[in-house]
């Protein structure tokens, strides 16, 4: 009951009309950074930090935790539309995403995203707000060890992620995989493959490769022949079929639980729970067919993971001042530029700060859920641009987003050469989404791994001895064994799609 | 021939002469940039973000602020270091600057720079759970000695500066242990908070928040001084191990930047360097405000230099 | 199967014509040279990651999560090999569109590069509205397309460097 008391005093401070203005500036910048390729949630929020010196604490934390999840709901317009993540979460909602805008059916996928996005964000919001503080505890638990199986375990969804052929799939896992190899080595730090680059020390950037895999590659898919670009003929409402329905609101709930345990966890990507929550919908759908030709379920799902994540990241940063993410890293920067310290105290020490910014949380979401549904009708339209207009566009904006990411030319070439790879591999039906998955998962797993075997003396015992670990690494094997036996059940179905 | 070769000599020497000068009398007559290596957000790039600030206010002119993260730093502080050294772009020199040629990461060293100041330090801070059964740094020296490899201490990065500061202390006291290396600070505080480490040796404010929450305790600074925001706590060298360690940010120029310009610069950098707001951002943020004029600045890191590259050798890295 | 011997057929009649280079290239079995470039990307970081030591003193060292990675890459480039060979052929007559088309998309690749190799010299203004010149002049008038690539390009300058001090040049 206390929790709901500091809730209630919390919306007397988050409703006074400046902090009901920072909000909405926030949330608003948050969802521009996220359209904007290249620019992530991080750097705007990194930015912003030097302009709230003069503001309240409280006031300046509402703004830029606004940043923080508004991002996440602009990084899906992009991925529907121009078929462009501007971030790793958003690389999933390409799949189906981008599918149902060339059915005409963006405002849909957007609508959808939106409405689950809000139902995602609020219920993890509830979350940090009843039962925070113990669940932290809890996720304070997940070690090297742990983390290393919760990326095994990823890795098995991406399996499910291949399209219609194995080999292909797993052609474009090795090749994610091999890449982020690339850079310093994590525990001895050695160079690897760098060829001399220092460009290369720390490996390639993620929203380089995808920018050019996915975005830049369309656009060389476009340019083949512009004025043949279809449009699609009419654009649909935004809401869903009635036979959808239900299946969607399954995905959104079940979205909502996976990305807020997984927010929980510090240092996981909030491209896991996306990426588990559509090889869930596929597995669970009667007709996992659909999936990858514009199935709802495949963008309402991991959009109301990746968002139900942002508030479950906030519990490790609120309750014991843990910065799960780099976002929130610089979050707490700002918490403590305002000579507040983030942790169990500060509850007790300055109760109206932290539920004045918990409430706000809850205005936020419903302001982007109200300026988003309408806007989505307003953005589905960007489909109907001609393609010799719009193209052109994304292309300068890719670039400069690339740009952005070291204010280098290098980063810009990096996404070229990434785009021409794509375009190729769009010929010849190499999946795309697995690559920069495993891109991710690579990165994180082989230092998890080797911090782990360091940690026991050189041992893998670890992985087992730790319940956790063992539960996971189980889990993994069930869905392993679990789609090895769908594969070969459908093993006609298979080498149809190979042959086709 | 002669004549007209002279002739252009001539010109171009004395366009050459009267653009120098011109450049001495008016510095900056244009936008200063300011690289930080690093990326936007980090305590180096705030740093930079509110000198910068201040330099502005006492050169009149903008100073901008750019981010050029990569290669440990590597990438952005060799771009200023290859560039014209005019004064108009200037680099953020964090520690790493020292450790680069031992790390096999760049040729960048002291010397790739003129420098115009040194402006912090980041004290380490030896830090364990709240629970651990060791009070003092004796105690935990003591309990390292029976359990050699046993006591796994985490870092910031293999060859990061963290990671230095455990390898010093090993090396002082002839302890073991099992360096355990994260992608950062906070991730290792992170697991030293769910217990999958013994220590951390990070920069004390990274340890704030867990050490408030009542989960962290700080056994020793490893600066020869007292960190401010942990009065109580006795640094290294109280606690009878003759040792200081820290890291350092400061302010450089390209090389051959003419020294009027650098003057200017560094007239600049030390009133932004004393503005209260700087003091209070360090402060809040873990670190310790410590100005350093350019020639203490250069024969510090030199210093430096030596230090790290002797202990460098010493832990056999890049191998 | 049959589908693509057929269409191979069509377009080896098509280039039965004209013996020309383009001929033969149609003729390539595109998925084997994507997996001959793989295998090449491959080989190189297994050649490479000798170079790292396989282990330091505590067990794994740099160097023994690429090499086994990059072998089992070399395993997979095989297969791809020879499934593109066997099971499923993409011509590249059949997976790439006409010359026509590859022109289209070489010439936006070529502008990017132009672009790249301009920015730091010209600015972004200047580089930027060429680009987009470059794109629009085959479709609109030419006043409209100047108009056009100017103004996008102004209002990019003003979102990234602005709002979000992005040092473009």
């Amino acid at each position: 009951m206390d929790s709901l008391m500091g809730l209630w005093s919390g919306f007397e401070v988050a409703m006074t009309w400046q902090n009901l203005l920072y909000c909405l500036i926030g949330v608003t910048v948050g969802q521009l950074v996220g359209v904007l390729p290249g620019i992530g949630p991080t750097t705007a929020t990194a930015l912003l930090i030097p302009l709230t010196y003069g503001m309240a604490p409280v006031s300046a934390i509402i703004m830029l935790s606004g940043i923080y999840y508004g991002g996440m709901y602009g990084g899906t317009i992009t991925s529907v539309l121009i078929n462009t993540p501007g971030e790793a979460a958003s690389v999933i909602t390409c799949l189906d995403g981008h599918e149902m805008a060339k059915q005409g059916r963006a405002g849909v996928a957007l609508g959808v995203a939106a409405i689950g996005s809000f139902i995602g964000g609020i219920a993890s919001i509830l979350g940090l707000a009843l039962i925070g503080p113990p669940l932290a505890e809890f996720a304070l638990r997940f070690g090297p060890t742990e983390m290393f199986s919760l990326m095994l375990f990823g890795m098995t969804m991406v399996v499910g992620l291949m399209g219609t052929s194995i080999v292909r799939g797993l052609v474009a896992m090795f090749i994610g995989l091999t890449l982020s190899t690339i850079g310093m080595d994590p525990v001895s730090g050695m160079l690897r493959f760098t060829f001399g680059q220092p460009f290369l020390i720390s490996g390639l950037d993620l929203v380089t490769i995808s920018m050019g895999l996915f975005g830049l590659s369309e656009i060389f898919l476009g340019m083949e022949n512009l004025t043949a670009v279809g449009k699609p003929e009419k654009l649909s409402s935004l809401f869903p079929k009635k036979e959808e329905l239900k299946s969607t609101g399954g995905a959104i709930a079940r979205g909502t639980g996976l990305g807020f345990l997984i927010g929980l966890i510090p240092g996981t990507s909030s491209a896991i729970p996306a990426l588990i929550s559509y090889s869930l919908e596929k597995r669970l759908s009667k007709t996992p067919g659909r999936f990858g030709k514009g199935a709802i379920e495949g963008v309402a799902g991991p959009e109301t993971a990746n968002n139900s994540y942002c508030g479950g990241a906030m519990i490790p940063l609120l309750t014991l001042g843990i910065p799960s993410s780099p976002t929130i890293a610089i979050l707490l920067g700002a918490f403590i530029m305002h000579g507040l310290t983030p942790g169990p105290i500060l509850f007790t020490q300055d109760p109206t700060f932290v539920w004045g910014v918990i409430a706000s949380m809850f205005i936020g979401n419903l302001l982007l859920v109200v300026m988003n549904l309408p806007l989505a009708g307003w953005w589905a339209k960007i489909a109907m641009i001609p393609a010799k207009l719009l193209y052109p566009i994304v292309l300068i904006v890719c670039i400069v987003g690339a740009y952005t990411v070291s204010n280098d030319l290098w980063d810009v070439g990096v996404m070229l050469v990434f785009g021409v790879v794509g375009y190729v591999m769009k010929k010849i039906d190499i999946p795309m989404a697995p690559i920069v998955l495993t891109y991710v998962l690579g990165t994180m797993m082989e230092k998890a791994l080797l911090q782990s075997v360091k940690m026991n003396n050189g041992s893998l015992i670890g992985l087992v001895q730790s319940p956790i670990s063992l539960a996971i690494l189980i889990l993994a094997a069930i869905v392993l064994v679990g789609s090895v036996l769908a594969e070969i059940k459908n093993k006609k179905a298979a080498i149809a799609g190979d042959v086709d | 021939m002669k004549k007209l070769n002279m002739l252009a000599a001539v010109s171009v020497l004395a366009l050459l002469a009267g653009g120098a000068t011109q450049a001495l009398a008016a510095f900056p007559e244009r936008e200063v940039t300011i690289v930080v290596p690093f990326n936007p957000g980090g305590a180096s790039d705030m740093t930079a973000r509110i000198i910068a600030k201040g330099m502005e206010a006492d050169l009149g002119k903008p100073v901008v602020v750019v981010n050029k993260a990569g290669g440990s730093g590597g990438v952005g502080m060799s771009q200023v270091a290859r560039g014209t050294p005019d004064g108009y772009t200037l680099s953020y020199i964090p520690v790493e600057l020292v450790m680069h040629k031992a790390l096999k990461l760049s040729d960048l060293g002291p010397d790739s720079f003129e420098f115009i100041g040194q402006t912090t330090m980041v004290p380490a801070a030896l830090t364990v759970s709240s629970d651990a059964p060791y009070d003092t740094v004796a105690d935990f020296i003591k309990y390292a000695k029976a359990n050699p490899g046993k006591l796994r201490v985490g870092n910031s990065g293999t060859g990061s500066i963290w990671h230095i500061a455990a390898s010093a202390l090993e090396g002082n006291q002839g302890v073991t242990f099992n360096h355990i290396p994260f992608e950062g600070a906070a991730p290792a505080v992170t697991a030293l908070m769910g217990k999958h480490i013994e220590a951390v040796t990070v920069n004390s404010g990274e340890v704030k928040a867990g050490v408030d929450a009542g989960k962290l305790k700080i056994l020793a600074i490893m600066t020869p001084e007292r960190d401010p925001a942990f009065p109580k706590v006795p640094t290294l060298i109280e606690s009878g191990i003759n040792l200081e360690f820290a890291g350092w940010g400061g302010f450089g120029a390209p090389k051959g930047t003419p020294k009027p310009v650098l003057d200017r610069l560094g007239a600049a950098l030390q009133k932004a360097a004393s503005s209260d707001e700087f003091k209070n951002f360090i402060v809040s943020r873990g670190m310790i405000v410590r100005y350093r004029n350019p020639e203490d600045c250069r024969k510090f890191v030199d210093d430096q230099y030596v230090f790290f590259n002797d202990l460098l050798s010493k832990m056999e890295l890049g191998k | 199967m049959i589908e693509n011997e057929k269409a191979a057929e069509k377009a080896d009649e098509k280039a039965a014509g004209e013996k020309t280079l383009s001929a033969w290239v149609k003729r390539q079995n595109a998925g084997l040279w994507f997996g001959l470039c793989f295998l090449a990307f491959s080989v190189l970081f297994f050649r490479l990651s000798f170079d790292l030591p396989y282990q330091s003193r505590l067990g794994a060292g740099p160097g023994m999560y690429p090499r086994w990675l990059s072998g089992i890459a070399i395993g997979v480039a095989l297969l791809y090999i020879w499934q593109s060979c066997t099971v499923q052929v993409f011509r590249v007559g059949d997976s790439f569109p006409g010359r026509r088309a590859l022109y289209n998309v070489a010439e936006i690749f070529f502008s990017c590069l132009v672009f790249l190799m301009l920015l730091n010299s010209v600015g972004f203004i200047v580089a930027g509205s060429l680009l987009l010149f470059i794109t629009f002049a085959r479709h609109y008038r030419v006043w409209l397309a100047v108009a056009l690539s100017i103004g996008i390009t102004l209002v990019c300058y003003l979102v990234f460097k602005v709002c979000f001090s992005v040092p473009l040049p």
